[in-house]
């Protein structure tokens, strides 16, 4: 048995990964704390505008936008421009007139489903209110209700009838859509299970959504200043409770996260409602001040996350078993000690994965974080040939997984700890969950390539 | 090498989501409270020594994703489990009505050794919430079901007033230690390269 003191460990621990050689990038996680790297800035307003064809509107090199905001993310000033196309709403061989078009098809398709959605709504609180003592006041009567399904009914909303084939076809994933299959008809017509569930979702995403972080709040100054009437008159709106004493511009974000979880709830009932959701719908309610351009830019981000969130957990654990192999494949010697300690799962990384990032990174970070993400999965769809293999200096290629290279590279940088301290699963997850707010995006993403470069290959064969 | 023999009990409290699980906790081992704590996501875990009896114990509690669609992260977070604290809302039935049901998934999932005798706390929370005018559980009707469950110990507690919250966390300590085993913490001045030569089954509980 080699017992060795603290100090003698670093030295340990050094030697191990230059003699090794599997430890390409090691040296760097030994002082972390004290490497600060902001290797590019965000793609600028002047570059965006000038990315584009003055006559059609369309981008003149999408890739060289592509690889700007890679590198940085996107200046604030441009990101409500900017997301539609790196979370592929609008083609990056759209015109102008094209993108406009789509906007309204989209903003008319947001609004059929935010009437259904009233109508469901006023059902759950309805019902509610027969299953509960507590008081009716927020509650609608359900005659109301009633009457205003027959009224939609009969206009044709409810069923999905006042929706263009065109509008269908331009929802990415709008086959997921109930009320365009019909399956939604009536509420009448739900499964006593489906509407437990809307039940259910309808509680706990209002629970969730006045507990939000008023974190964007400095990012926002348009809606920071919103007035008291207008965050009542929502918050009334959406049927909010317990939320009085929050101050009006997060009363009122509050209830633009309940507006748009709710019609994400209907569009894609697989998923629902699940806590973590409101977190990610956050910067976007923050960052877009139109609910339809939150919404859609949200659904298109969800395509990808919500395996995070199946009953099954197949997404999520194909994710932790991934991290898993990586930090094998990168770090044997922490692999070992996570196996000595029956911690290969990796289940402290679960929170992590399940909402990317959104609790360990500030809200600025997040926001430049998934930009990057977003460009990556864009950047691996285009091109993955020209863009990975250039001559000479090793480049990491655009991955669909950064986010997992990411994670990876935060548990190796507190690698020293977990080998040294942690003698149980317990111990890795309190120090993952204590990474809150103590991560530097751009260290982490610079390491995260490191480790992309020399084993993305590796992973994806070996997979 | 420095070891030494510590009491370590595993407390897992859960519930249906908002019934103030992470609060309960955070008043316990921090005087905190706050309307804000965010969902908690997977699990997290705060400690804290308590004096039982004539013994210093390390309790270490763990808070839970309140949603059914998480409960099957369980298993990871269950195991060697002492005490299993379940949190209702006295202002909402169907948080009543899963207690049941949260009970039986941690049976399944945690697998105790004797699930007959397997130490339960019930807690009725939030009984603040407008002077008791908005609660629809009775504390008879709440003692009547963990009556029914083999007597589980019951308590109405106020996370926001700090109400009861010591007592029952106290009691839990005490009937968690009827159900322990003694943990041997490891607290390392020195570290071991040889694998597992110095870790036990018996080392952590998890």
């Amino acid at each position: 048995m080699l017992s060795v003191t603290v100090e003698t460990f670093w030295v340990e621990i050094s030697d191990g990964m230059a003699v090794g050689g599997a430890l390409l990038y090691g040296r760097r996680f030994q002082m972390p704390s004290k490497r600060h790297v902001r290797k590019s800035l965000p793609l600028t307003e002047k570059q965006w505008r000038d990315a584009f064809d003055s006559e059609t509107g369309r981008l003149i090199d999408g890739e060289k936008l592509l690889q700007r905001v890679r590198r940085g993310g996107v200046d604030a000033s441009i990101r409500a421009e900017v997301w539609p196309f790196l979370l592929s709403l609008y083609d990056f061989e759209s015109t102008y007139v094209e993108r406009e078009e789509e906007k309204l098809l989209r903003r008319q398709e947001y609004e059929g489903l935010l009437k259904c959605c009233k109508v469901v709504r006023e059902k759950v609180a309805s019902q509610y209110m027969c299953n509960t003592d507590r008081h009716a006041s927020t509650d609608m009567p359900a005659t109301i209700a009633n009457e205003q399904v027959h009224e939609m009914s009969d206009s044709g909303v409810i069923d999905g009838s006042s929706t263009s084939p065109e509008q269908k076809q331009l929802a990415s994933g709008s086959s997921k859509s109930p009320f365009e299959q019909g399956k939604l008809a009536r509420w009448e017509e739900m499964s006593a299970h489906m509407r437990r569930e809307f039940t259910m979702w309808h509680r706990i995403m209002r629970l969730d959504a006045i507990r939000v972080s008023g974190e964007w709040v400095p990012h926002s100054p348009s809606q920071a200043s919103v007035s008291k009437r207008a965050a009542n008159q929502l918050a009334m709106d959406v049927g909010l409770r317990e939320d009085e004493n929050l101050e009006p511009c997060l009363r009122h974000h509050a209830a633009r996260l309940v507006s748009i979880l709710e019609v994400y709830a209907l569009y894609d009932p697989e998923t629902g409602y699940c806590q973590g959701m409101g977190e990610l719908l956050s910067p976007f309610v923050a960052l877009l001040d139109e609910d339809y351009q939150a919404f859609w830019c949200f659904s298109s981000f969800m395509n990808a996350v919500r395996q995070n969130f199946r009953l099954d957990e197949v997404g999520i654990q194909r994710q932790l078993q991934m991290v898993s192999n990586l930090l094998k494949l990168s770090d044997p010697q922490l692999y070992k000690h996570l196996e000595m300690i029956e911690a290969v799962d990796c289940f402290f990384i679960y929170r992590m994965v399940l909402i990317l990032m959104r609790r360990e990174l500030t809200f600025e970070q997040t926001i430049s974080f998934w930009e990057i993400l977003w460009a990556d999965k864009t950047a691996a769809r285009f091109d993955k040939v020209k863009i990975s293999c250039r001559k000479g200096k090793r480049k990491a290629p655009p991955t669909d997984d950064l986010l997992l290279y990411v994670i990876a590279a935060a548990v190796r940088q507190r690698r020293v700890f977990i080998m040294e301290k942690c003698r149980c699963m317990d111990d890795v997850l309190n120090e993952c969950n204590n990474m809150s707010g103590n991560l530097d995006v751009w260290s982490l993403l610079d390491d995260a390539r490191d480790l992309v470069a020399s084993y993305h290959h590796k992973l994806v064969t070996s997979a | 090498m420095a070891t030494r023999k510590r009491t370590l009990l595993k407390v897992i409290i859960l519930g249906d989501s908002g019934v103030g699980k992470t609060s309960l906790m955070n008043q316990f081992v921090n005087k905190k409270f706050s309307n804000q704590y965010k969902a908690t996501i997977g699990a997290d875990f705060l400690t804290k020594e308590v004096q039982v009896e004539d013994r210093l114990v390390t309790m270490q509690i763990w808070d839970t994703a309140g949603q059914e669609r998480f409960q099957s992260l369980g298993v990871a977070f269950y195991r060697g489990a002492d005490c299993c604290v379940l949190v209702y809302d006295v202002n909402l039935l169907k948080s009543f009505e899963s207690l049941s049901n949260w009970r039986d998934e941690f049976l399944v999932q945690a697998s105790p050794s004797d699930p007959e005798n397997f130490p339960f706390m019930v807690l009725g929370n939030k009984v603040d919430i407008d002077g008791g005018n908005s609660r629809v559980v009775s504390e008879k009707r709440a003692k009547t079901w963990c009556a029914s469950k083999g007597d589980i110990p019951y308590f109405e507690t106020s996370a926001k007033d700090d109400l009861n919250v010591d007592v029952a966390f106290q009691c839990i300590a005490k009937n968690a230690l009827k159900n322990e085993t003694d943990e041997e913490i490891y607290l390392p001045d020195t570290i071991d390269f040889s694998s597992g030569s110095t870790h036990t089954s018996s080392s952590c509980s998890c």
